[in-house]
């Protein structure tokens, strides 16, 4: 705060920091082994890619520091091992994020990782957090609104437009039915970002390779080991059953004769 | 013991996933269930608010007209402090997913989202979600005090009951959210929700170039095009043409996904649909659980197949 005050006195006060929270999703295949006692998916039966969300929140930092109202652009990450949960503050970096945070830690509960989030931003100093609407694989849509709850800051949640107006951003939010709500918010705040609000950029060979080599700074887990309640199962119904196979001529047929005749 | 139920409204009206809250706090049976309204105008929901099985109504009074995130968050908080209810249910929609999870990080309270199964269990409260866009369910039981926000559509709608007795709260102090306002989406587009067959395309058709395919498979059919999001985020087809929650809500005859996975944002919008039938490469997505006719195909393959025939 202090220092704010000195800055307002001498000038404008540079552009906050924006932390963008970031995790490699798990992409089930075709089989599926449970482990720890069914606490988790056997990570060899998983694909791994960045969030999708995630590349949009990304993004949307990355805009809003060409748009000056944001400065440095801290990707971070919560996730164990280096090549899986790594590559995804290595993806944020080769978009254009300056520095970049990995967790250690491997956990899937929501408030865990906030937490551990919650603590970036404050050593950050950001002021605004930016993440994804929800993780392909568990799909909580709980980090953002659990970051801010942990450092009693507003949230808005399922951004589809976000922009600079002075030092407050406007934001629009998706609502069901492709109603949209129109909101003004001064930082510090998080912002949750859906799906489609930009158009993720490019990134060229070089640059991937350019983040490989880069610096990810690991640090070790500030919150408390707990034991996970959830356990997982295959649902019912998911094996296969009444499943219609056949030549793309038979199944065609098939649904011609169930719409009821082609015109 | 009780259970808190947050009343979600806008633009003036309760939002009907309220009453679907209202039966899943019945169906815990842990004491009374309080419906929270946190609104400006609280006496204009009174009427809508006498659901059956609501034994008290908590009335937060907040500056801005619609539920004001901040003034919810700030009244769950006092109320998980001084009443340590067993439960708070909130909806997974727009509006509980920006309350829910921080409401149960600032108290530390045990959270769980998007919940498909809620009942009593032996100690606290047994839930289920899915994971892995529904190829995976997790299972777990939550101490009380926990915070929950439930899937739309999960729970039958509680119906209409007596006025309940209304007990006031400490108004809410403004929000850091300004509202400005609504968007409605533009008029005079495609209407989903009067077609009687549906063809739907997702992202299993591979290319924008076979988008033309599909829409040669709809006119064979009489049917109307529409898509999952992804198409639509993609700029393949045009918004109004969006089926599920964040999109249009359908109910026709006969709706025909083609390569659509079946995310439950999707399938929300498409649970009225009489005769659905589901073409997929993957036997395993999750749309393929709920078709009534599960093919397993190649959705391009098939979709020349019915544009040649």
């Amino acid at each position: 705060m202090d220092s704010a005050t000195h800055r307002d006195a001498g000038g404008p006060a540079p552009a906050p920091a924006v932390l963008v929270c970031v995790k490699q999703v798990g992409v089930l295949s075709d089989e599926v082994e449970l482990i720890d006692d069914d606490r988790r998916v056997d990570p060899d039966y998983l694909d791994f890619a960045l969030n999708e969300w995630d590349a949009y929140a990304v993004e949307a930092a990355l805009a809003l520091k060409e748009g000056g109202f944001a400065g440095h652009v801290v990707a971070a990450t919560v996730g164990s091992g280096e090549l899986e949960a790594e590559a995804a503050v290595r993806r944020a970096l080769a978009m254009g994020c300056d520095e970049a945070v990995r967790v250690e830690l491997d956990s899937d509960d929501p408030l865990r990782v906030a937490a551990e989030l919650a603590d970036i931003a404050r050593a950050a100093g950001a002021a605004l957090v930016l993440c994804g609407a929800q993780s392909a694989d568990l799909a909580n849509a709980a980090v953002g609104g659990a970051i801010a709850g942990l450092l009693d800051w507003p949230y808005v949640a399922l951004a589809c437009r976000l922009e600079a107006d002075g030092g407050e951003l406007r934001v629009a939010r998706e609502l069901d039915g492709r109603v949209v709500e129109r909101l003004s918010v001064a930082p510090p705040l998080v912002v949750s970002v859906q799906s489609g609000i930009n158009e993720p950029r490019y990134v060229s060979f070089g640059q991937i390779k350019a983040a490989d080599a880069a610096e990810v700074r690991v640090v070790a887990s500030a919150t408390d080991e707990a034991d996970s309640p959830w356990r997982l199962a295959v649902p019912d119904g998911a094996d296969g059953t009444a499943r219609v196979t056949g030549a793309p001529e038979e199944l065609a047929e098939r649904i011609v004769a169930l719409v009821g005749g082609a015109r | 013991m009780s259970v808190v139920v947050l009343a979600e409204h806008r633009r003036g009206a309760l939002a009907p996933v309220t009453a679907e809250l209202v039966s899943a706090a019945v169906t815990l049976g842990r004491g009374p269930v309080r419906l929270l309204l946190v609104c400006a105008e609280p006496d204009a929901l009174l009427d809508a608010c006498a659901l059956e099985g609501v034994d008290e109504l908590l009335a937060a009074r907040s500056p801005q007209p619609d539920l004001d995130p901040d003034a919810a968050r700030a009244a769950l908080a006092a109320l998980l402090r001084e009443q340590a209810p067993d439960a708070v249910l909130l909806a997974h929609s727009p509006d509980g997913i920006a309350i829910g999870p921080a409401v149960a990080a600032a108290a530390g309270a045990p959270l769980a989202t998007d919940v498909v199964e809620l009942a009593a269990g032996a100690d606290g409260i047994a839930v289920a979600r899915q994971g892995f866009g529904g190829k995976l369910l997790a299972r777990a039981e939550l101490p009380a005090g926990a915070v929950v926000t439930v899937r739309p559509g999960t729970f039958e709608p509680a119906g209409c009951g007596a006025v309940p007795p209304q007990v006031d709260l400490p108004a809410a102090p403004a929000g850091r959210v300004r509202q400005l306002g609504y968007d409605d989406p533009p008029s005079g587009g495609v209407d989903l929700s009067g077609a009687e067959v549906i063809v739907a395309i997702g992202r299993g058709i591979g290319e924008r170039e076979n988008v033309a395919l599909f829409e040669q498979v709809a006119k064979r059919l009489g049917a109307t095009l529409a898509a999952s999001r992804p198409l639509v985020d993609a700029g393949w087809i045009e918004p109004d043409r969006q089926v599920g929650q964040s999109g249009a809500t359908v109910s026709p005859r006969v709706y025909v996904a083609f390569g659509i996975s079946g995310a439950p944002q999707h399938v929300a919008g498409i649970r009225r649909a009489g005769t659905l039938i589901a073409v997929n490469t993957d036997r395993d997505a999750p749309l393929l659980n709920v078709a009534e006719h599960a093919l397993v195909g190649d959705a391009v393959a098939v979709a020349r197949a019915i544009a040649s025939a």
